[in-house]
């Protein structure tokens, strides 16, 4: 009886813990909306004042149409780039794989302080390459909506382009065949076949793509200018004038459409997993060198920009003083006379990512495999299982707020006041670590769930019925298998803590640099060039980790001879 | 008995997968659960195994009531369709998965036995992923019999493996439980396979028993007609009036050999196709004049569609005969040809006119 008495345990500690970290600081960003600035309850007033300023209005007008722009780009780029690696042959699709990925590594003011490099106001091209070549020179207006719908774009690509290609992968062979073998040309079995059976993964991606245009605060905060959005509004209203109401209406306002479409999203996703079935033939391309070279163009274009963009962060860090004295060197490296925090910041960070990493991979792995493995108490695990999918959901932004209100807040008030048992965590780098896990925990939590569900299913049956304890089961079999899926969640934690920037800025202790918030205070500052050196050094680390992962993961394939038949 | 089932019943949801199941099992016996999918016999395996709880009644072992007792306080063992072998685990490591309670050395020795008693003692130091489909079987089997179980517990053991490994196997199970003579309860929806391996064969259908009897018994006088016909090839005639010592249909007339019908009662005669006889003599009892509609060689026999002639007429009635190659081509048995079919008084069964196949009447449960 001990097994199912403690795997029971487990799970409502699970529970009780997803509600404490998801569901009451959500109630609270909630409650707050609801109420005025003296607490009392305001009903939908806050929405209704929100509604009718017209400055206010114009933010949220403005987040929705300019993600709805990066949207309509992105999505046809992403798809040609992710068709053109599955069904032309060319060499170096490792390669294109590998550099389109890179934006997800750095944090995303550097897509912002990049273009600044390039098209502000000292921009490289902007003054024709400091005045060499005039001709070139060319104004692109970048501060305001030009510049968030350029950097959004860098970024929202890498995703897109993930999506896509899991979508294109899935799809049955034979059909592209049966359409040939018809007679259908190229042209036409394109927007017949592929496209339409891609488009699903074609929502998906729209959906992708638009909840982090409309959420991301990094590039706005950076080139926004004086155009308003929700993303910066939320961060001036709450650090800067400390109204924490209205900053509840506009994570109301920041949350719903991404709640919404993440619902449609998960909805779509268990139909599309009707629509593949597991004997689908993939597709080996044949050469076409017309085709082969025009997408073989098409990809070294959206990859050079991408190179480009970290080339010229790159750049732009090293050089003495922008534009005038061009020589290059490490002096902003040093990151002496500005804010911030420098290399207290920087290893900060590297502590906090690490933790995060350590306490959010067991977390993760245990809790997907307490919903999948184990039996009984069917309604209580499809209730933490939704609550494990629910931080999808959640901008960062509103994390950020909702651990101040939940976790800041004296007493816990629904119907009877409770003392808050969680304020000591309060301007700890301890919530700082929760707020990460929490940020990430579906991605990580689906990654687990995914390796667990190709385990067979009667691992777990076998060993009960030999006597054989859960834990001993997990410990021999389970996770010896599943170890490069925990090794993957474990670099998944550590390069998201690492890079991200939307939750922290609200969290950070006072007297606890962290780097990414260091680039926001550095940039706020006027110091651009020491804020992109930053940038590149969270990007560097955040790649020798990747690179020393991919290693470890590499030694346990070779490890795990069982695989090889 | 070993293992006794009472008025087992399991719902899921608006499903309902067991209705009112009773089952015993005796001490040293190799009982089968035949059905086809769906029909609740994996539900009622793992009931046994305790893997499900029943919703309604109560599973007794030697007298003791186990329904709430876990898996690990039955200890039986049990082998998956899928194997379920621990693919990081070498063979020898998995048979001692579960061996507890003894030294290193203990265990390693029990492993071994087994493995020696599956034939797989030269390839302890493999992965799973390294052997066949047959040998994976084995090595699942070895694990399960490692713990001494009180009940070996198959769940479809035989059906991912083809034919051929598949029929080695089955006599690969028949010696081990001769060898061990440990009670096994398996679950199959291959008929051929529980007439072969069974002391017992219970058939289900839609989570109840539809008839428990030794196999020789279910293939010659099934419960009803959903066995019949689950069971082997049956024909099915319908339309016949009792009558006296026989039954009649129109101008056709068939004796029984025990014909306690009612007069005037509505029944549906039923044959295997192997006892239609080839009448090729005199004119005698049960013998009727039909036309060939269809030949389909199998090998050792001919398949022979028949449809019987009310005077010189086509009726719609049809039989199907299995006849000995060598006869149907002495014969020269063609299509359209005039035949007369044998429909012997002893392979004929009877059965109510009321009762289909879909038949919900309560099974006939012969002890």
């Amino acid at each position: 009886m001990g097994s199912y008495r403690l795997q029971r345990l487990l799970l409502l500690c699970a529970g009780i813990w997803l509600v404490a970290v998801v569901l009451l600081p959500l109630g609270e960003v909630v409650r707050q909306s609801l109420a005025d600035r003296q607490g009392r309850f305001v009903g939908l007033s806050n929405f209704a004042f929100y509604l009718r300023s017209p400055s206010l209005l114009a933010t949220l007008l403005n987040s929705t149409a300019i993600s709805l722009v990066v949207t309509v780009l992105v999505v046809p780029v992403a798809f040609l780039f992710a068709f053109a690696l599955h069904r032309a042959v060319f060499p170096g699709k490792a390669l294109f794989r590998t550099v389109i990925m890179a934006p997800l590594y750095a944090p995303t003011m550097l897509f912002g302080l990049s273009l600044i490099f390039l098209f502000g106001r000292q921009g490289m091209i902007t003054t024709g390459f400091f005045g060499r070549y005039p001709a070139l020179a060319l104004d692109i207006g970048l501060y305001g909506r030009t510049g968030i719908v350029l950097g959004e774009c860098l970024l929202a690509i890498p995703p897109a382009v993930l999506i896509l290609s899991a979508a294109l992968e899935n799809m049955d062979a034979r059909l592209l065949e049966a359409a040939a073998s018809l007679g259908s040309n190229s042209w036409r079995t394109f927007w017949t076949v592929a496209v339409p059976a891609a488009r699903y993964g074609l929502i998906h991606a729209a959906i992708a793509v638009f909840t982090l245009c409309f959420t991301d605060f990094g590039v706005p905060k950076v080139v926004g200018g004086q155009t308003p959005i929700l993303a910066t509004e939320v961060y001036k209203q709450v650090v800067g004038q400390q109204n924490f109401g209205l900053g509840a209406v506009i994570s109301m306002m920041l949350l719903s459409p991404v709640l919404i479409a993440t619902l449609l999203e998960r909805h779509l996703a268990t139909r599309q997993q009707a629509l593949f079935n597991a004997r689908s033939v993939p597709y080996i391309p044949k050469r076409a060198w017309l085709r082969d070279i025009s997408f073989w163009t098409f990809c070294v274009g959206v990859s050079g920009a991408v190179v480009a963009t970290l080339l010229v962060a790159a750049y732009g860090s090293l050089v003495r003083v922008w534009p005038y004295r061009l020589e290059l060197g490490g002096w902003h490296y040093r990151f002496r006379e500005t804010g911030g925090g420098g290399y207290q910041a920087f290893f900060n960070s590297l502590r906090l990512a690490a933790w995060t990493s350590v306490f959010g991979t067991p977390l993760t792995f245990g809790l997907a495999y307490l919903v999948e493995k184990t039996r009984g108490w069917d309604r209580f695990r499809r209730a933490v299982h939704g609550l494990a999918l629910l931080p999808l959901a959640l901008p960062g932004l509103v994390i950020g707020i909702a651990f101040i209100f939940f976790f800041n807040a004296p007493s816990l008030g629904y119907g009877v006041a409770v003392p808050n048992p969680f304020r000591g965590l309060y301007n700890t780098p301890a919530l700082i670590v929760l707020s990460h896990i929490v940020h990430f925990l579906t991605v990580a939590y689906l990654t687990a769930m995914t390796a667990l569900r190709q385990l067979d299913r009667e691992f777990e049956a076998v060993s009960e019925a030999m006597g054989v304890s859960f834990v001993g089961t997990v410990f021999r079999v389970t996770v010896p298998i599943c170890l490069p899926a925990i090794i993957e969640i474990a670099l998944f934690f550590f390069v998201n803590a690492m890079a991200s920037v939307s939750a922290v800025v609200f969290l950070r202790p006072p007297g606890y640099p962290i780097a990414s918030v260091a680039v926001v205070n550095m940039e706020d500052a006027g110091d651009v060039a020491p804020a992109i050196a930053m940038c590149m050094l969270i990007l560097g680390a955040n790649l020798l980790v990747r690179g020393l992962g991919e290693g470890l993961r590499l030694m346990v394939r070779r490890r795990q001879r069982w695989k090889r038949a | 008995m070993v293992l006794n089932c009472l008025h087992l019943v399991k719902r899921f949801g608006s499903v309902t997968a067991l209705g009112d199941v009773s089952l015993e099992v005796r001490e040293g016996s190799f009982v089968c659960i035949l059905g086809p999918s769906g029909c609740g016999k994996s539900t009622l395996l793992r009931v046994i195994a305790g893997l499900e709880t029943p919703d309604e009644g109560r599973v007794y072992l030697e007298g003791q009531d186990i329904t709430r007792w876990i898996p690990a306080q039955r200890g039986f063992g049990i082998v998956f369709q899928s194997y379920a072998l621990f693919p990081n685990l070498t063979v020898l490591e998995n048979v001692m998965f579960g061996i507890r309670g003894l030294r290193r050395e203990a265990r390693r020795h029990r492993a071994m036995e087994m493995l020696e008693l599956v034939r797989l003692s030269d390839e302890i130091r493999r992965y799973p992923s390294q052997l066949s489909g047959g040998q994976q079987q084995r090595v699942a089997l070895a694990r399960a019999l490692a713990i001494h179980p009180r009940l070996l517990l198959l769940d479809e053991p035989l059906s991912a493996l083809d034919a051929r490994v598949r029929s080695d196997l089955r006599e690969e199970l028949r010696r081990l439980h001769r060898a061990l003579g440990v009670t096994t309860v398996m679950v199959t929806h291959d008929q051929e396979e529980a007439l072969s391996l069974a002391d017992e064969i219970v058939v289900m259908k839609d989570g109840r028993i539809h008839q428990s009897d030794r196999p020789h018994r279910v293939y010659r006088k099934p419960g009803d007609l959903f066995v019949a016909d689950f069971v082997g090839a049956m024909n099915v005639l319908r339309g016949w009036r009792a009558d006296g010592e026989g039954v009649v249909r129109g101008g056709m007339r068939l004796r029984l050999r025990n014909g306690h019908l009612d007069p005037g009662e509505t029944v549906i005669v039923g044959i295997r196709p192997e006892e239609v006889g080839l009448a090729l003599g005199d004119e005698g009892e049960n013998e009727h004049s039909t036309e060939v509609i269809s030949l389909e060689f199998r090998g050792p026999f001919y398949r022979v569609r028949c449809r019987f002639l009310e005077g010189e007429l086509p009726s719609s009635l049809t039989v199907t005969a299995h006849w000995p190659a060598s006869v149907v081509e002495s014969q020269q048995i063609r299509e359209g040809m005039r035949v007369r079919v044998r429909l012997p008084p002893d392979a004929l069964l009877v059965y109510a006119a009321g009762e289909v196949a879909e038949a919900t009447v309560p099974a006939a449960v012969a002890g």
